[in-house]
């Protein structure tokens, strides 16, 4: 662009009238120095033309009508909006069982009915009273949200826990069958000894059958061994007999 | 005196009277529609973004204050932010289509009772006025976003220099300087389009 005024105007000058002067908004006194500078100049007259040209062509575009339904789907969504916000103020003000209550009835409205509070009642109870068989404790459980990691761990300790009982109690079960098996076996060195019982015995088979085959009640003896005393117990079923 | 009925109505939609805020829409819904549709070019996204202009006066109207300036120059604001913002989000999706794109997308969207109801009598003059409008339009899209805002506003909104340099927030000679190269482009482009249309 030619910085050299011509007809007492440079281009930088003529480009800042340019708007106002499409606009018929140029000063009287600047007027003839812009239209002499807009007819000699090579750069600045162009520019005028291609400006005023774009300018009729913008202001020839016709003003479009909006769709029909464009003001009923503003209100419509503005007063959907009003509505909402009445809502949430009005929500504001309730307390937190009214609150909880409306959230609900939406979708569990029908399980709210007594029958099926009493069914969730009764659910409940019994998953409490597992749990607490189970050894499960709320702290425990809330510890295990806070922290996934530590549901794991649990797990696995209160598997060993159950496990280490469960050994224990058959280890102590067979603690038991170990001293019978040992209280049997010595029994049974013991009875060629007693001759007089071993008799005794016999002669109680015999007269069972003139009972009129009726079952005897069991029979405790005490057998005296070494200074200590053993009880035992006989049954008619000697298969039975422990 | 049309910004003191406005002010009042204003006044009348923020105490919750929906009467005004129904009358606010009515009066400004056509302004809005035509500069959303001038500066994305489609009916659609012109319609939703009113839509969501409208939203946004009716949620931050608290906000407007009318001491400040006028309610057009805040409304323009407003629309000018949403508008940018659309401009953003749809900048990767969009493709420059052609102007002959964009005309046989005009002639297939009016319907046959369109055409018949149309009251202009010569339809040579009307297709030919039609086909110049659709240019410019498809001419308009395709000149850079800061030409093409400062001459909507100027050009079809009618607002002074001033108030385009407050709604763009950059000096009023920036305005103009836009507002002349955007011209100037548009121009070129159509007489560029008119050259290749004689030529086929």
């Amino acid at each position: 662009m030619n910085k050299e005024p011509q007809n007492g105007m440079e281009c930088s000058e003529f480009e800042a009238l340019l708007a106002e002067a499409l606009d018929d908004a140029v000063a009287a006194e600047s007027r003839p120095a812009f239209e002499a500078h807009g007819t000699s100049c090579p750069v600045c007259g162009p520019m005028w033309q291609e400006a005023r040209e774009g300018m009729l062509m913008v202001r020839g575009l016709a003003e479009l009508e909006p769709p029909k339904n464009l003001v009923h789907n503003i209100l419509a969504a503005t007063s959907r909006k009003e509505a909402t916000a009445e809502q949430i103020a009005e929500e504001a003000k309730l307390g937190w069982m009214e609150r909880l209550s409306r959230s609900l009835k939406p979708g569990l409205g029908g399980l709210m009915h007594s029958r099926f509070a009493m069914s969730f009642a009764m659910a409940f109870f019994s998953l409490s009273i597992t749990l607490t068989l189970a050894g499960v404790k709320v702290t425990d459980v809330k510890n295990m949200v806070e922290h996934p990691s530590l549901l794991r761990k649990n797990v696995v300790l209160g598997f060993t826990n159950v496990e280490a009982k469960v050994t224990s109690y058959y280890e102590n079960l067979r603690l038991v069958y170990q001293v019978q098996a040992k209280v049997r076996e010595l029994k049974k060195n013991t009875a060629p000894a007693e001759g007089s019982g071993g008799e005794n015995r016999q002669q109680n088979r015999k007269s069972a059958p003139e009972d009129g085959g009726r079952p005897r009640p069991n029979e405790e003896y005490s057998v005296e061994r070494d200074g200590s005393l053993i009880a035992q117990t006989f049954t008619w079923h000697e298969g039975a007999r422990i | 005196m049309e910004e003191q009925q406005t002010g009042a109505l204003v006044r009348r939609c923020l105490a919750g009277d929906a009467v005004a805020w129904e009358e606010i829409v009515r009066l400004y819904n056509r302004r809005i529609y035509n500069l959303c549709y001038r500066f994305t070019n489609s009916p659609d996204d012109a319609q939703d973004l009113t839509q969501d202009v409208f939203i946004r006066v009716y949620k931050t109207m608290g906000s407007y204050n009318l001491e400040k300036g006028a309610f057009t120059t805040w409304l323009t604001t407003l629309t000018r932010n949403l508008l940018v913002d659309h401009f953003r989000r749809s900048k990767q999706d969009r493709v420059t289509d052609s102007i002959d794109a964009g005309l046989r997308e005009e002639e297939d969207s009016l319907s046959l009772g369109d055409r018949l109801e149309d009251p202009r009598p010569n339809p040579d003059d009307r297709l030919a006025s039609k086909e110049t409008q659709k240019m410019v339009q498809m001419a308009l899209a395709r000149i850079s976003p800061d030409l093409r805002e400062a001459v909507i506003l100027r050009d079809l909104q009618d607002m002074d220099y001033k108030e385009i340099a407050t709604v763009l927030r950059v000096p009023e000679g920036t305005v103009k300087s836009r507002i002349n190269r955007g011209r100037m482009e548009l121009a070129r482009l159509l007489s560029r389009n008119k050259r290749q249309a004689g030529n086929e």
